[in-house]
């Protein structure tokens, strides 16, 4: 191809004439031109995402980055489908191996998650940036460091009387429902009656059977044992004056608690000189976390109704800190666990919708696709309209999924001897091809919901049949399998036949 | 012993002298455009001789000599043209031999109409025969169902009765046998890119390759006249190298059957004449022969090369040349002159009746053949323009 466009070098144009001589169905498809352009666009797109003057302790400025990019990844995929894509071997009615539909959506499928990848590049690029800018140990070190001097700094206001619950054992019977802590934990010892203790309230008494109980009293920061079923449980004030949001369980194991801190901190009374060290040092480190945006927080004046905590919260300017903190752990742990899982499907489930959409595009007329859009469109309106108004639950809405394949594969395999092209039928190939897909996932929900119907009708509530969430996965891959072998066997061979059948 | 021998040797002259006939035949040809200065003619038909021999080398120099041309031909063409030209011709005629003609069918057509759902248009049982090499000619007024037939024969339109019979292909599915057949309507469909490169897709998805691939875009842009054209894009040429670069397009995927709508609708005089020839030309390649099968209004044009001609009016085949032909009960004859009709039938004596169109005398005799009225015209001093004997024509049912 000899065209001129822009940025395309000599090697591409040499690679692009080689595979118009040799390899048309792959040159049809277009995809050294998205790869090339695509990999050229993601390296711009990351050089300015990089050179973008946003500070990792700022607000995330994805959402927009990833809506613009979107626009421009629309854009690309239209002129690839509309400018690139004119040429199809399949219509042209030439040689085309077995796999060629195979290796052609396999070629769409790669094209295609380079366009939809365009979208993953600033959030990258933002984790990236803020990996460099902080590390994990750094921001724990930091935050401990904060918590410690502040802790020390006003040492003086953390001398009063804890507060204690009165926690007894009694029978399971007679057992008062309790809060459960989620962050219980074990000491290594217990500090007996550290300073005065006073009840917080005359009620604060709690009646437990023997493992609330156990529990109550392992998760305790120190205890009073006033007989063997009945002890006061005391709980350290809060001194974790910096408390950012981790978006990563792991870190949380690496900061220090309100018990921590009390231990490290008490007993060891700082002098005036080495106050002012303290708090020279505390400057500099929330200096560091602290976003110019964030700084009018200390704005706020302190208020005489301010409790002990508000005041250290606004001396310090410790909310501004915090966010900018949560922001740089947000940007950094973006990928992490579950999220990383959704990201990944948003990818998959993307690049896989378009690609099969190009794919139907290619081998049925333009008409018959976009009828079967239309159709799919208004069965889907009639089916949720219908399955509302009866109120369907979800086994019947996975039912009439059901029904809808079978149904759309009957109609599709109609072409095997039909002596007439006819729309229906090609309406229902292209639906079926597009659904087939979602078969095993649909097929698994329906199995678990059954399931979960007999253990209700067999008054078994909170049991689940299984878990769904691990079986999940391999339908979907199961899913994907099927498509292939599907494209490779019975669907190319509905789309060779279909297409070449005389018009009426 | 000494009988086996000869019986084979008689075999193999026999063979020989068979096969290389029309090929020296072709040859001795193309010396003489040479020496009588047509050469465009000759340079066309020594593309046409180099692609029988199915060698690249041969098809390059071809193409040189085409390229060559092309560059002199306003200026005079050099010795060198003449002497590359020749000695090209010369390797063509050593590596004949290897090619046998024979004639293959290619589709049988039995009773086939069609009738459409919306409108009264049906069109009326026609059974007709394409064999390799064959030029086959439907003619007729517009709407009378010339394109239908064509459709039908291409596999587009589904058939209400009858059926069609593809010989060469065992089990064909519809794939199969549209790959194998190519049909060019008469409006064009838009091709997007450069022509050239429209051209190589066309030749690599029928599986011609690599260099094969190139020298065969290079030999189609030559033989057609489009090499000038050939970096140039759909809108930037006009309709009838549209035309031209479809049929370029088409004849790289190397068909079998090639059926074409009114190929003459966009082409001027010249290209019509040249156009017609060099299919069927083409249609007899030793190397590639193929069926043609194609509908225009340009009767006379179409009658001058095609095998058979079909007349289809009001959906059925009203007549067809060759066997019907030896039907016609008078001569017929189309002539435009300046004399009045009194001056015609004075020298017609009764013998003959007239009609006179606006343009042209029609001349229906029971007696006199077409060169009795011309001398008897030419005997009276009668002027004549146009004169044309369209006894065995389609044109007489017009």
């Amino acid at each position: 191809m000899n065209i001129k466009r822009p940025l395309m070098p000599g090697f591409l144009k040499r690679v692009d004439q080689k595979l118009l001589l040799n390899k048309p169905g792959i040159w049809s498809t277009r995809i050294h031109l998205v790869v090339y352009y695509g990999i050229l666009f993601l390296l711009v797109l990351g050089v300015i995402c990089f050179l973008e003057p946003n500070d990792p302790r700022a607000n995330s400025t994805t959402e927009p980055w990833v809506g613009f990019v979107s626009l421009i990844a629309g854009i690309g995929f239209i002129v690839w489908m509309i400018y690139l894509l004119r040429f199809n071997v399949f219509k042209k009615y030439g040689i085309i191996h077995p796999l060629h539909a195979l290796v052609t959506f396999f070629l769409y499928f790669i094209s295609t998650g380079i366009i939809v990848s365009f979208g993953y590049v600033h959030p990258i690029v933002e984790t990236a940036k803020a990996n460099m800018a902080y590390s994990t140990k750094e921001i724990v070190d930091d935050v401990n460091n904060i918590n410690i001097k502040i802790y020390q700094l006003e040492y003086n206001q953390f001398q009063g009387k804890w507060d204690y619950d009165t926690v007894e054992l009694v029978k399971k019977d007679t057992a008062v429902a309790a809060p459960v802590y989620d962050d219980a934990q074990t000491f290594v010892d217990t500090i007996a009656a550290p300073v005065e203790a006073v009840s917080r309230n005359e009620y604060d008494h709690y009646q437990y059977d023997s493992t609330g109980f156990s529990n109550k009293i392992n998760a305790a920061d120190s205890l009073i044992k006033l007989k063997d079923s009945l002890y006061l449980v005391y709980q350290t004030p809060q001194l974790q004056f910096l408390d950012p949001y981790l978006y990563n369980v792991g870190i949380k194991e690496h900061l220090l608690s309100d018990f921590e801190l009390f231990r490290k901190v008490h007993g060891h009374r700082s002098t005036l000189a080495q106050q002012d060290t303290i708090y020279k040092e505390l400057s500099l480190l929330l200096k560091k976390y602290e976003y110019p945006v964030y700084a009018s927080y200390p704005t706020v004046e302190v208020g005489t109704s301010d409790s002990r905590w508000e005041i250290i919260q606004k001396k310090y300017r410790l909310p501004g800190i915090e966010s900018s903190i949560s922001h740089v752990l947000k940007k950094k742990y973006r990928w992490n666990g579950n999220d990383l899982q959704v990201y990944i499907r948003i990818f998959y489930y993307l690049t896989l919708g378009f690609t099969l959409l190009i794919f139907i595009f290619r081998h049925t007329t333009v008409r018959t696709f976009f009828l079967s859009i239309l159709a799919g469109v208004l069965i889907t309106i009639f089916t949720v309209l219908i399955l509302s108004f009866a109120r369907a639950e979800a086994i019947q809405v996975l039912v009439c999924l059901s029904a809808y394949v079978v149904l759309f594969l009957f109609l599709a395999s109609t072409v095997f001897w039909a002596k007439k092209r006819s729309a229906i039928s090609g309406i229902a190939l292209n639906i079926f091809t597009l659904i087939v897909a979602a078969v095993p996932i649909s097929l698994l929900a329906l199995y678990y919901e059954y399931r979960h119907r007999q253990l209700r009708l067999n008054n078994i509530y909170d049991v689940e049949p299984f878990d769904l969430e691990k079986y999940a996965i391999y339908a979907e891959v199961g899913g994907s399998v099927l498509l292939l072998v599907l494209i490779s066997t019975y669907l190319s061979k509905a789309y060779r036949r279909w297409y070449a059948l005389p018009e009426n | 012993m000494l009988l086996r021998w000869y019986g084979n040797f008689r075999f193999f002259t026999r063979t020989f002298i068979l096969t290389l006939k029309p090929m020296h035949k072709r040859i001795a040809e193309i010396q003489s455009y040479l020496q009588h200065n047509d050469h465009s003619l000759a340079v066309r038909r020594i593309l046409d001789a180099s692609l029988d021999t199915a060698d690249l080398s041969l098809l390059k120099e071809a193409i040189q000599v085409s390229q060559l041309y092309r560059q002199y031909k306003e200026a005079g063409l050099p010795p060198s043209f003449f002497e590359t030209a020749n000695t090209l011709l010369n390797k063509i005629n050593n590596v004949t031999e290897r090619f046998t003609e024979s004639t293959r069918l290619l589709v049988t057509a039995t009773e086939i109409g069609k009738t459409y759902g919306s409108g009264n248009f049906s069109l009326k049982p026609i059974s007709l025969q394409v064999k390799t090499g064959d030029v086959l000619g439907i003619v007729g007024e517009n709407g009378n169902g010339k394109t239908t037939l064509l459709r039908c024969m291409a596999g587009q339109l589904a058939l209400d009765s009858g059926e069609l019979h593809f010989p060469q292909l065992q089990n064909p599915d519809h794939y199969e046998i549209k790959h194998q057949l190519a049909f060019i309507p008469q409006r064009i469909p838009k091709w997007y890119g450069q022509l050239k490169d429209n051209l190589h897709f066309s030749a690599a998805i029928s599986g011609v390759k690599g260099e094969e691939n190139t020298v065969m875009v290079d030999f189609m842009l030559e033989r057609l006249d489009l090499t000038p054209y050939a970096h140039l894009t759909w809108n930037q040429i006009s309709s009838g190298y549209r035309t031209r670069f479809e049929i370029a397009r088409i004849l790289l995927q190397k068909p079998k059957l090639l059926i074409l709508d009114e190929p003459l609708a966009n082409l001027d005089i010249n290209a019509q004449q040249s156009i017609l020839t060099d299919l069927r030309f083409m249609a007899k390649s030793v190397h590639n022969p193929m069926g043609i099968l194609l509908s225009s209004q340009q009767l006379h044009e179409v009658e001058k090369i095609a095998d058979t001609v079909l007349l289809i009016k009001k959906g059925s085949c009203l007549f067809r040349t060759g066997e019907q032909e030896k039907t016609a009960t008078a001569f017929v004859i189309e002539l435009e002159t300046t004399a009045n009709r009194d001056q015609l039938l004075t020298v017609l004596a009764a013998q003959g009746e007239l009609q006179f169109n606006g343009g042209f005398y029609t001349i229906n005799s029971a007696t006199l053949p077409a060169q009795e009225i011309l001398t008897k015209l030419v005997t009276a001093g009668i002027p004549i323009s146009y004169f044309r004997d369209i006894t065995h024509s389609t044109k007489r049912f017009i």
